[in-house]
């Protein structure tokens, strides 16, 4: 979870923001606004050296599931 | 890199100064472009229009600056490029996967934090379109906590149709290839534009609220029955857009040119039967909403929202 909370950090232009979120809420009704969600999406498909699915994308949507998709790759 | 951005000046419209409003700092620009804010400078001394403020400066309009970002990056990796690859990323699946029964978990919530610094700033948003066809209501309330807004559950069907229509298919065609050969450009366009979008057509830019009223108005001009719609498409976050729809057969069928133009573009690595299924299918990934005509889907202190002031639109599949 921490290196998924570290990605999602990287990617806000308010990183604050982040601390106030629980690993279940949802980021964008938390204020995670579409752009940031973009840099979010981009750094996955970076950690994980693939693109991402369209089904992956929909389900990108609270530091939970962020973290379930960086385990693929051994590391959330 | 400045010449990629100077370059692309010539390729956009910038928005008539009748219809652009300069809000935007140099600094703001510059992050949306992720550039220096020093070449956002020499690229205004190219013909970036611009306003100058006694106290803030040079003043973009936003929509210009995502246009700039749009047509100058050309790394891909701007953010309007790889959103529009994250939105059209479905239309790389297997094509059964575009029309089955697809239940969603749609949040819709005012910008956190007050515009301008205004707390008396009104949103009123406009809801689904629940009397749609292939739209069924799971459930609807609005979220515990937070800003201001609507959940709801919908489950989304398609349909696979295509227009048979020789006439709808040939204004259909014909604005498919305006926009395919550069004779109109496919860019952002002002909200008070859109609505004006005879106007928007002749300065040869579209985007798709200018294109679905186009060709609902064409449509009709030819005595077939056809209306403009607008809602969200469903993706890595919710996105405005806009279809029109023809009706025929006793059913509305949906005839997208824009997602037709854009899944032609090899960058965004559409399947190839993913155009000709934009001439009458239904997708399961898009909402509409109750904007008739096409009208906005949010509204500021009862205007049409600007670009910039955007709700957050979150779509994932229900029950995950």
């Amino acid at each position: 979870m921490t290196s998924a909370r570290t990605l999602i950090k990287e990617n806000l232009d308010n990183p604050a923001l982040l601390d106030d979120i629980a690993d279940h809420d949802d980021l964008i009704m938390a204020g995670v606004n579409s752009g940031e969600m973009v840099r979010i999406a981009l750094a996955c498909e970076r950690h994980l050296d693939r693109e991402i699915t369209d089904d992956e994308l929909t389900r990108l949507k609270s530091v939970r599931a962020v973290a379930d998709l960086l385990e693929q790759t051994g590391g959330s | 890199m400045i010449g990629q951005f100077v370059e692309a000046l010539d390729q956009f419209i910038p928005v008539p100064a009748e219809f652009a409003r300069y809000e935007f700092g140099l600094a703001a620009g510059a992050r949306i472009l992720a550039v220096d804010q020093n070449l956002l400078s020499a690229v205004t001394a190219e013909g970036m229009p611009f306003a100058m403020d006694s106290d803030e400066g040079l003043l973009f309009d936003h929509v210009d600056l995502i246009n700039l970002a749009m047509f100058g990056s050309r790394s891909g990796q701007s953010i309007p490029e790889l959103a529009m690859r994250y939105f059209l990323r479905f239309a790389a699946s297997p094509p059964a996967t575009w029309f089955g029964p697809r239940e969603w978990l749609v949040r819709v919530r005012t910008p956190a934090t007050p515009i301008g610094g205004d707390p008396t700033a009104r949103f009123r948003m406009q809801r689904p379109d629940v009397a749609a066809p292939g739209v069924e209501i799971l459930e609807s309330d609005a979220p515990a906590n937070g800003p201001p807004g609507y959940q709801i559950a919908v489950r989304l069907t398609g349909e696979e149709a295509t227009v048979r229509d020789p006439v709808a298919r040939a204004i259909y065609e014909e604005m498919l290839h305006a926009l395919g050969s550069g004779a109109v450009i496919y860019q952002t366009v002002p909200e008070a534009l859109r609505m004006d979008h005879r106007r928007a057509w002749n300065l040869r830019m579209a985007d798709c609220v200018v294109v679905a009223r186009s060709l609902a108005e064409r449509l009709n001009d030819v005595g077939l029955r056809a209306r403009a719609r607008r809602g969200y498409l469903l993706a890595l976050v919710g996105n405005d857009h806009s279809w029109c729809e023809l009706y025929e057969d006793g059913r509305w069928k949906p005839l997208d040119v824009v997602f037709a133009h854009l899944a032609g573009i090899e960058a965004y690595g559409a399947r190839a039967e993913f155009v000709s299924t934009c001439r009458g299918s239904r997708f399961n990934r898009l909402l509409p909403c109750d904007a008739p005509d096409a009208t906005a889907l949010v509204f500021l202190n009862d205007q049409p929202a600007p670009s910039w002031a955007q709700v957050g639109v979150s779509a994932q599949p229900w029950g995950s």
